[in-house]
């Protein structure tokens, strides 16, 4: 299956706006991941629901260190294309 | 995201070590692993009782009831003593066990197995597959890491499972020699607060402490064979390993970091920290600064007392202070100046270091060598 980028961005976007208790409308995916305040165990249960919804192994750190929605989700692809 | 400061200054170190006011020590990974058990809806509930009853995790008063009944049983010099025997047998049997080859993996055929059995032994392990138990412990030494990911989480409650199992359903470890293993010393006497599991689980975690230990180990030894013939011959001589040992440690310590969290805002330094912000010590940077070689090559005469400030927190330092700490001493002191006595012509079959990858450790994961003549 074919991953689209605008999947990754919906995906994430709705699981970070569900996490980190942040309106899904309030959150472009260019905003600073500093901004969001999500803890070590959102981020490590984000990836959980990352390589059970697209089966690859991303590590927590991979968000932990990622600048925006965006960067998550280049770097997400880039892990799906390999 | 919580705020994250790099400490590379051993001073800064020290007082983060030290300021247990402020400084949270771990406590806060048992409910961890409960929150994700409860999110995720799996369980990891040998896990948590792994994690549980992890020294380096643990505070207050549990932390110091079982503090004083490990040091008692296996931490002070004196009850070692009584040990030494039992791991000088060990250790020449693992000589012979080298002897008639010509190359080796001195960490694979020699340094590994001697302490694995000699451990074990000490610890009160009983275990049907060593190997197995080898990965749990790995594993283990995993939890330091503070941002694993789901799937290792439940590997390692699957392999902490298998063991807490088959150990809780075996008589515990004889004494040997009038020296009773910490597990069965422990068993015998009933510590509130803490059940079977618990104290089995604390057991696995002492053993998965002294991997690190021998990863030290192993980076020491490559640092002294990739020294001169000099400092070679002088690693040798027991009283010259016990002069410098302090030094030989401090610059080949393999952990890498140490991560802690703050309680409160306070200063560090020139630090602001602010409650919450995470502070991960660079025991690397810490040690070895940017002073680059290590001064024994330069002046092997060099001993601790001469030295400037020779302290180190490869041990850490506090509330924490590594309870192996002189069991891994007398480790070093035995093992480096008999297997440099045995074999003086010990040599590596390349300089070049075979790193071992690992998030935690620093350390070379193979020393491939010509034995020489002995």
């Amino acid at each position: 299956m074919k991953i689209d980028y605008n999947y990754i961005i919906d995906f994430l976007s709705k699981k970070i706006s569900s996490h980190s208790n942040t309106p899904l409308a309030s959150l472009s995916s260019d905003v600073s991941m500093e901004n969001i305040g999500l803890s070590s165990l959102d981020v490590v249960i984000i990836s959980g629901e990352i390589e059970d919804e697209f089966d690859v192994e991303i590590e927590p750190s991979v968000i932990f260190e990622s600048k925006t929605i965006n960067d998550v989700a280049h770097k997400l692809l880039k892990l799906i294309n390999e | 995201m919580k705020r994250v400061h790099i400490i590379e200054e051993i001073d800064l170190a020290k007082e983060v070590f030290t300021s247990t006011d402020v400084i949270s020590e771990g406590a806060s990974m048992e409910s961890y692993i409960n929150e994700v058990q409860l999110k995720c809806n799996i369980d990891l509930s040998n896990l948590s009782c792994v994690v549980r009853n992890f020294p380096f995790f643990m505070e207050g008063n549990r932390h110091t009831i079982i503090r004083q009944k490990v040091l008692k049983h296996i931490g002070t010099n004196a009850k070692l003593a009584s040990w030494e025997p039992i791991i000088d047998k060990s250790l020449n049997e693992a000589l012979d066990n080298i002897k008639s080859k010509k190359q080796i993996d001195l960490l694979a055929d020699f340094v590994n197995p001697f302490l694995q059995k000699t451990t074990c032994t000490l610890l009160g392990i009983l275990t049907k597959d060593p190997i197995k138990f080898e990965k749990c412990t790995n594993l283990a030494e995993e939890l330091l890491n503070p941002l694993l990911p789901i799937r290792t989480l439940k590997k390692m409650d699957s392999a902490f499972t298998e063991f807490l199992e088959e150990v809780l359903s075996k008589e515990p470890a004889k004494e040997i020699d009038g020296n009773i293993p910490l597990l069965t010393a422990l068993l015998k006497e009933p510590i509130e607060g803490f059940s079977r599991k618990d104290i089995t689980a604390l057991v696995l975690v002492i053993y998965a402490g002294t991997i690190a230990l021998r990863h030290t180990l192993a980076n020491i030894i490559f640092r002294i064979l990739t020294s001169t013939k000099t400092i070679k011959q002088a690693a040798a001589r027991s009283e010259w390993v016990h002069a410098n040992l302090d030094y030989l440690i401090r610059e080949s310590v393999a952990v890498k970091k140490v991560s802690r969290l703050s309680k409160e805002p306070f200063t560090l330094g020139s630090l602001n920290i602010k409650k919450n912000d995470k502070l991960i010590i660079d025991l690397q940077a810490v040690h070895h600064g940017t002073s680059g070689q290590c001064p024994l090559h330069k002046n092997i005469n060099l001993k601790n007392e001469n030295l400037k400030d020779n302290s180190h927190l490869a041990f850490g330092r506090g509330s924490h202070f590594c309870l192996g700490v002189n069991y891994s001493k007398i480790i070093f002191e035995k093992i480096i100046p008999v297997l440099f006595k045995e074999y003086p012509n010990l040599a590596l079959q390349s300089d070049l270091p075979d790193l071992f990858e690992h998030s935690q450790m620093l350390s070379v994961k193979t020393l491939h060598c010509h034995l020489g003549d002995y």
